[in-house]
């Protein structure tokens, strides 16, 4: 209750003039696209990583390229991410190979179904292109 | 040489994408359409797709498929 007190102490009002919003990022107390994006920008920026902008530079549909973003920030609707969301799933088991729980490094780097029906042509492919992805 | 090695890069990168996405679609065939998990399937939309891809988006690269599957390094130097 106190606290409340000292909170409303803070505030003064100004007789005679209607409420309205402001915008309290970069300062100018009006909004603009420019100052809403820089600010999302700088939280973002510890995380952003050179293989996120790699990925953008990918001659790629946008659909495609959407779906590894996903894949890559482990956003996309594997079961183990489903049960997590709190959908109903009736196992969170792989559904290609029914061993192993769905992760969604296992269901495209690990699962035996995506390495050894491909001969290790795609599974070569894949270790390749993600270091290159990564190191690059 | 240093800008065909970033080139070829990219080109890698398109076939990581093309791959995952694959999969992922591959995935979504087999749950929603009862489809059957055939990986020599999943291969060959890659090989189309990254082509396609690639060819619709740098002008300057022009291979035929055939070529794409046959040849592949010698087509990833192409790209600019």
């Amino acid at each position: 209750m106190d606290q409340f007190w000292q909170v409303l102490q803070g505030v003064r009002l100004i007789l005679g003039e209607a409420d309205s919003w402001i915008w309290k990022v970069g300062g100018l107390l009006k909004f603009s696209v420019n100052s809403a994006y820089m600010h999302v920008k700088r939280d973002n920026e510890v995380e952003g990583s050179s293989v996120l902008s790699k990925l953008w530079r990918c001659k790629v549909v946008p659909s495609a390229l959407f779906t590894a973003w996903r894949v890559l920030e482990n956003k996309i609707a594997t079961r183990v991410n489903l049960e997590r969301r709190g959908v109903m799933v009736e196992n969170a088991l792989c559904c290609l190979c029914g061993k192993e729980k769905e992760y969604y490094c296992h269901l495209f780097f690990d699962c035996n179904f995506a390495i050894s029906g491909l001969e290790c042509r795609l599974c070569l492919t894949l270790i390749l292109s993600s270091t290159l992805l990564i190191s690059g | 040489m240093s800008q065909s090695l970033d080139s070829i890069n990219i080109v890698w990168s398109t076939i990581w994408v093309g791959v995952v996405s694959e999969i992922w679609n591959h995935w979504n065939l087999i749950i929603f359409k009862r489809g059957v998990a055939d990986v020599s399937e999943v291969f060959a939309m890659v090989q189309v797709k990254v082509w396609s891809w690639i060819s619709a988006k740098s002008r300057s690269a022009s291979f035929s498929y055939s070529d794409w599957c046959l040849e592949p390094s010698t087509c990833m130097r192409m790209v600019p």
